[in-house]
């Protein structure tokens, strides 16, 4: 029954995952747009406020200067009976005119510094107790002349996102107990003859522990008793067959070795000595055995995942949309109010509603300052005056009964005319799509994330132990009795496991025991006979050595988790630095705040060449347990910080760190995997990592807005820690002789510059990693965020169309490899990536619009993505081949160094020409690099016929 | 008879003699002398003006001379504020304070007072009538004042946001009154950076060199068949005092009026103004005077300060009669009045 809680288990825990970290991530992102909307709501009066000062400050007088400043800010309030204050505050920060006497004298600290920090001159601030929205007011020449703000408590704020969190809880527990309930009877069917099959191999246990003997071998199965075994029958019946075999090789040696069963089972002392205790590293085949449940799983849990994903955001977009419908008409509302408002008042001064001069204009003002307003119109019967487009479509939200605002105006107590507001359904239902989309990206996190933990649980809890099991038993079914396993758990495929690891003991003990007494030299019969022993049982005096098994999934989740981690604070990262201290106010503002960035990308050029001399000398786990000090130290540093200083050094320390743990783990995967799934491990390497990559950029926004900048520090330090912890427990971690390793460690010493005479490897390092290198920091990371800026899109949109990017990459990495491993050469799949890159690129600049843009980054994803792993993959084939002298780590080493630093100058380079020729002509640049290096890496590849060689050699 | 004689000297004796002690008992109970001197009376700067010494707690004795737009009497009011030994002199409007005061180079001449700490109001201009060097340092160690005007840069801008097509300006001025010929001046400097044509007509002098009140109309019907679009009034007592003339004929020939005093709005028939209280322009002086009188700081060391809250109103009776009505924008920040 092991095998259905097991499963059970996972499955439950990935579910949990999804349905919790979408919770989280939806019930932030819905805090969040809450909040941005009541400010938004909140700024139109902001805004007619200022437009009253704005006139003043038109007209030469300082804002201070006005005489019932008190007045106007007072007809704001009124609009709104929950407005605490309203009030301006000059450059320095002291309040100069307040509706509420009784305030502070200067504006609060967080709302200065969001001022400060505003690049337009509308912006909005959340205290712990209080709502700001704010508006700058410029002069002529552009100086901040005064501020006005309009405050507002949260306590309706606070109320809504609790009642809208705790629905959000409640469902996704509902969700929880359904569809865990639904794993557990989907399992019961699907798993029912794989429970048959344990049972079967508990009674072999039981039957192998009381005997003792082969004169107490279970009856082979019956027909039918097989048949209920379903997918595990063969498995099963193979494993039965090897364990007869090894219990018959097991009591051959005992009988050899004179082990009577009245001697003691225990091991001599002495042969405990942990130091010569060897592990072995195997690169692992699956078994047929675990690739069998895995297969069986997979899909099953694949769908539970996007299953509880899809339900829960259906169910969670519903909640949104009842915060939100409210909050977007009422901002209706009260522009409706406020133009109202200032109609009535020329029209109570005494100017005829027929002769309102300047109405127009101001109606014209106000559709550009409010988008979604597409027409203001005011009737006294028929319309009089307007301004904007009546909207001739029918369909309106469906909310409201009509698409009309109508507003009564007002002349000594009778109703002398109104005002007609419509406000732009399609504006609106952008407003939705975008809702939607962050939703989506929410749940595409989750689903990354869960998928991670799935494929870590189903490794750990459910595959290795077959896979010990099946690798023991077959060893001991040849005589092989020289290894053991760590099985500890309670059922029976690790008691078999660990029965069978224990026998291995003790023939080892018997055998030291034997070899104890006999001498050096001694050539007796016995001696030979116990040399003769030794070798049909491979035993040993000491003791057999641990298998431990290293898999790619081993560092899936750290991977994961790390890449989450670095990429979190990107998002708000220039922000942070410009608000912090800067004692550098000797350099341009625009250069300080770049300079943590220039400190990351060199630490990371600089740690490269290490990665492969130090992961030989510490071993893979200790590195990356090494590498992931630093990583949580400068994060930590990062939330302590204060000034720009600190965090340019806590900046650069974790891209030392991070580029360290990377490379580990890719050390790892090449080390642990055979040739022939290189490509595809690299695929799945890249893909793991962008998958991160993805989530940290998609997050950092929204946590950093609702948990503030600091404390996304500590998330990240978190999250490395955790990776940390995952690896100190997953990952295998004695040294030992590499078993498929076959190449050696090279020079601890590795000049880069070595192994650039073999033309293929300088072509494919000045031909193919660097220009992608380039794509990535100086397209991707710079290009395209400022020339979407220019082209007019929002932050948002500029923030998707990066993510889809590495979208990509997690998603085609992996599949790509997967599809070509084994049929095509890595060489000719990273040329067809760089070529889709490159005419993608210039596609995008030829295009020149937003959705231009889009695609090219969508097809040099996909790109980037077929171009990373195999890259690496020629690499290794030619320190294997051309540059075997030099060994796989200068190799390595100078690959990875390089294509760093010549991807910070082309990030430099193409900075240059962005700024002097524009943008367009920099991203066909860099297009047009890519394919120039592709042409060049065909070209030494025509030359010396390597592809051929290459694919032999790969097939050997 | 020589009993009679004798009866009408004792009781002039008597008389002469009492009211200086009067005088003298007050000045003892008093800690200061404050000596004021009014052009047209006391009105509402003097208003504010006490109000604040009264507020604040300045043991002073007021004396109040109104020279009724007769420049002849200052100098008799020099002597006497000499006599009285007043602690600080206050003059209102430029007239006054150029002959209390004098100009920068009537410095040292015993005519003008340099001795006693002098705070003038309601000078329109006193940097070109030659009275201060600089809002920011007097130049002179007894003498610092208020400002209460807004640029008149501001007041054009006004007027054009009011009227956006506004070319042409029209002012009256009358030549009795420096700061009347100095303010024309300023305006002619600005038409050609702001753009606009003026058109300034003088005020006829009578034969006692003042203007005459029946001149103002005549002036008016020239200004429209000028094709004016905006009066301004500059700076001119002469046109505050028969403001309702003024105003009401402007309207007559269907140009608006804006106004650099707020009473030619709320009170008469003017259009526009952007202007200070008069009261908040006493309060003012009220201040300077106990920073020199109480916290013991030099005149000459203050700088003028300037009255910091200025309404821009609008007449809407006015408005109505000329059909030009203010637009949305503006009423948001003005304040209108019937």
């Amino acid at each position: 029954m092991f095998i259905l809680w097991r499963s059970w288990i996972t499955f439950t825990a990935i579910i949990a995952t999804v349905l919790i970290v979408l919770a989280l991530l939806s019930s932030l992102q819905h805090n969040a747009l809450y909040s941005d909307l009541i400010r938004q709501r909140l700024s139109v009066v902001a805004q007619t406020t200022a437009d009253s000062f704005k006139s003043v400050v038109n007209l030469g007088l300082p804002i201070s200067m006005v005489r019932n400043a008190r007045q106007i800010l007072e007809r704001g309030q009124q609009t709104d009976t929950r407005i605490t204050a309203i009030y301006t505050f000059n450059p320095s920060g002291i309040i100069v005119h307040t509706t509420d006497p009784n305030g502070p004298k200067n504006a609060p600290d967080e709302v200065i510094l969001a001022q400060s920090l505003a690049e337009t001159s509308e912006w909005s601030v959340e205290s712990e107790s209080e709502l700001f929205s704010g508006i700058s007011i410029n002069n002529a020449a552009g100086t901040t002349v005064g501020n006005i703000v309009v405050v507002y408590p949260k306590e309706e704020f606070s109320a809504r996102t609790t009642a809208v969190v705790k629905h959000i809880a409640s469902i996704t527990l509902g969700l929880l107990v359904i569809f865990s309930s639904a794993a557990f009877l989907l399992l019961r069917l699907r798993l029912s003859g794989a429970i048959h099959g344990l049972a079967r191999l508990n009674s072999l246990f039981d039957n192998m522990r009381s005997g003792n003997g082969s004169n107490h071998q279970p009856a082979p199965m019956k027909d039918e008793e097989a048949v209920k075994l379903g997918f595990l029958r063969s498995d099963i019946e193979t494993i039965e067959a090897r364990l007869q075999q090894a219990t018959e090789d097991y009591e051959s040696a005992r009988n050899r070795l004179g082990i009577t069963d009245a001697e003691p089972d225990f091991l001599s002392p002495g042969s405990e000595d942990s130091d010569s205790l060897s592990t072995v590293m195997t690169s692992v085949p699956e078994t047929s055995l675990a690739r069998l449940i895995a297969g069986k799983l997979m899909p099953w849990a694949g769908l539970l995942i996007v299953g509880s994903a899809v339900v829960l955001g259906m169910l969670t977009i519903g909640t949104v949309r009842n915060s939100i419908e409210p909050e977007i008409s009422n901002r209706t509302a009260l522009m409706g109010t406020v133009i109202n408002n200032n109609i009535q008042l020329a029209v109570s001064a005494g100017v005829p509603l027929e002769n309102l001069v300047g109405a127009e204009q101001y109606f014209g003002s106000f559709l550009l300052e409010f988008p979604e307003v597409a027409y203001i119109g005011v009737a006294t019967g028929r319309i009089i005056l307007e301004a904007g487009k009546r909207e001739d479509s029918i369909y309106g939200p469906s909310h409201s009964s009509k698409d009309l605002v109508a507003y009564p105006i007002k002349s000594d107590g009778e109703q002398i005319g109104y005002i007609i507001i419509d406000v732009d359904s399609g504006y609106i239902a952008r407003e939705f799509e975008s809702v939607l989309l962050d939703l989506a990206v929410v749940a595409l996190v989750a689903i990354l994330l869960a998928f991670e933990v799935l494929v870590v649980m189903m490794s750990v809890s459910l595959t290795a132990p077959f896979n010990r099991l099946q690798h023991l038993v077959t060893l001991q079914a040849t005589g092989d009795f020289s290894k053991r396993v760590e099985a500890s758990g309670k059922h029976a495929v690790d008691r078999i496991g660990a029965m069978l690891s224990r026998r291995a003991d003790l023939l080892h003990a018997a055998f030291t025991r034997a070899s104890a007494t006999i001498l050096p030299g001694d050539s007796s019969e016995q001696s030979r006979s116990l040399e003769e022993i030794e070798g049909r049982f491979s035993l040993s005096t000491q003791r057999p050595k641990l298998m431990l098994f290293s898999y790619l999934n081993d560092i899936r989740l750290p991977l994961f988790l790390v890449a989450a981690a670095d990429e979190l604070p990107l998002a708000f990262f220039p922000l942070f630095t410009r608000a912090a201290n800067n004692p550098l106010s000797w350099l341009d503002l625009g250069v300080v705040i770049s300079l943590p960035l220039a400190g990351y990308l060199l630490a990371i050029m600089a740690g490269s060449p290490y990665a492969r001399p130090l992961a030989d000398r510490f071993g893979h786990r200790k590195l990356i347990l090494l590498a992931a000090v630093p990583i949580v130290a400068s994060h930590v540093g990062l939330y302590l910080s204060s000034n720009v200083i600190e965090i340019i050094l806590f900046r650069t320390l974790s891209g030392f760190g991070y580029a360290i743990f990377t490379l580990a783990c890719q050390d790892y995967v090449l080390d642990i995997v055979p040739k022939d799934q290189r490509t595809r491990s690299l695929g799945i390497y890249s893909g793991v990592l962008f998958a991160g990559v993805f989530c940290g950029a998609a997050m950092g926004g929204v946590l950093a807005d609702r948990l503030g900048m600091d404390t996304v520090f500590l998330v990240s330090a978190g999250l490395v820690l955790i990776s940390g912890l995952l690896v100190y427990r997953l990952m295998p971690g004695r040294r030992g002789p590499l078993i498929a390793a076959d190449d050696q460690a090279g020079q601890a010493t590795a000049s880069i510059w070595a192994p650039l005479r073999s033309h293929r490897f300088s072509t494919l390092v000045f031909g193919i990693a660097i220009p992608a290198n380039v794509l990535m920091q100086a397209f991707i990371s710079y290009l395209v965020a400022l020339y979407l800026n220019q082209l007019g899109a929002s932050a948002a949109d500029t923030g998707r169309t990066l993510m889809v990017f590495f979208l990509m990459i997690a998603l085609m990495g992996p599949a790509t490899a997967r599809v070509t491993d084994g049929r095509f050469d890595p060489a000719l799949v990273s040329i067809l990536g760089a070529i889709i890159s490159g005419v993608s690129l210039l596609l995008g600049a030829a295009w020149g619009t937003q959705l231009g843009l889009f695609v090219a980054v969508l097809f040099a994803g996909i790109g980037h993505g077929m171009v990373r792993g195999p890259q690496v993959s020629v690499a290794m084939s030619i320190a294997e081949t051309d540059l075997a002298h030099l060994g796989s780590n200068a190799v390595l080493g100078s690959l990875r160094t390089l294509e760093r630093g010549g991807s910070i100058a082309g990030l430099i380079l193409i900075a240059l020409i962005g700024s002097n020729l524009g943008y367009p002509v920099a991203i066909g640049v860099v297009g047009v690099w890519c394919l120039a290096g592709v042409t060049a890496f065909i070209g030494s590849i025509a030359l010396s016929g390597g592809s051929k060689t290459l694919r032999e050699k790969q097939q050997s | 008879m020589k009993t009679l004689k004798i009866a009408v000297v004792v009781l002039v004796l008597v008389c002469s003699f009492s009211w200086p002690t009067t005088d003298a008992r007050a000045q003892a109970n008093k800690e200061f002398t404050i000596y004021m001197v009014f052009w047209r009376g006391c009105e509402e700067t003097c208003a504010g003006f006490k109000e604040y010494i009264a507020e604040n707690g300045i043991d002073a004795e007021l004396v109040i001379r109104n020279a009724n737009r007769d420049k002849a009497k200052l100098p008799t009011f020099v002597e006497e504020a000499r006599a009285l030994k007043a602690d600080l002199v206050v003059t209102w409007g430029t007239s006054v304070t150029r002959g209390i005061a004098g100009t920068l180079s009537d410095q040292g001449d015993p005519q003008f007072i340099n001795d006693i700490p002098v705070v003038f109001m309601v000078v329109a201009d006193p940097v070109g009538s030659k009275i201060i060097v600089s809002y920011e340092k007097t130049g002179r160690s007894n003498v610092t004042g208020t400002r209460n005007r807004v640029p008149e840069a501001v007041n054009i801008n006004t007027i054009r946001s009011y009227f956006p097509a506004f070319k042409r300006l029209g002012i009256l001025y009358n030549t009795n009154e420096y700061n009347s010929v100095i303010k024309v001046k300023e305006i002619a400097g600005l038409a050609k950076t702001m753009n606009f044509e003026l058109v300034a007509l003088e005020l006829e002098l009578g034969s006692d060199g003042k203007p005459r009140a029946e001149s103002i109309p005549i002036r008016m019907a020239e200004l429209e068949a000028a094709g004016v679009d905006f009066i301004y009034l500059g700076s001119s007592s002469f046109l505050d005092v028969h403001r309702d003339i003024f105003t009401q004929s402007a309207v007559d020939h269907g140009i608006p009026v804006l106004s650099p005093y707020e009473r030619l709005v709320r009170e008469s028939h003017a259009l526009l103004s952007i202007a200070a209280r008069y009261q908040d322009v006493g309060r003012l002086a009220g201040r300077q005077v106990k920073s020199i009188l109480i916290d013991g700081q030099n005149p000459g060391d203050l700088p003028v300060l300037s009255v910091d809250q200025y309404a821009y109103v609008i007449n809407m009776t006015t408005a109505k009669k000329l059909n030009m009505f203010p637009s949305v924008e503006i009423l948001q920040i003005a304040e209108t009045v019937e």
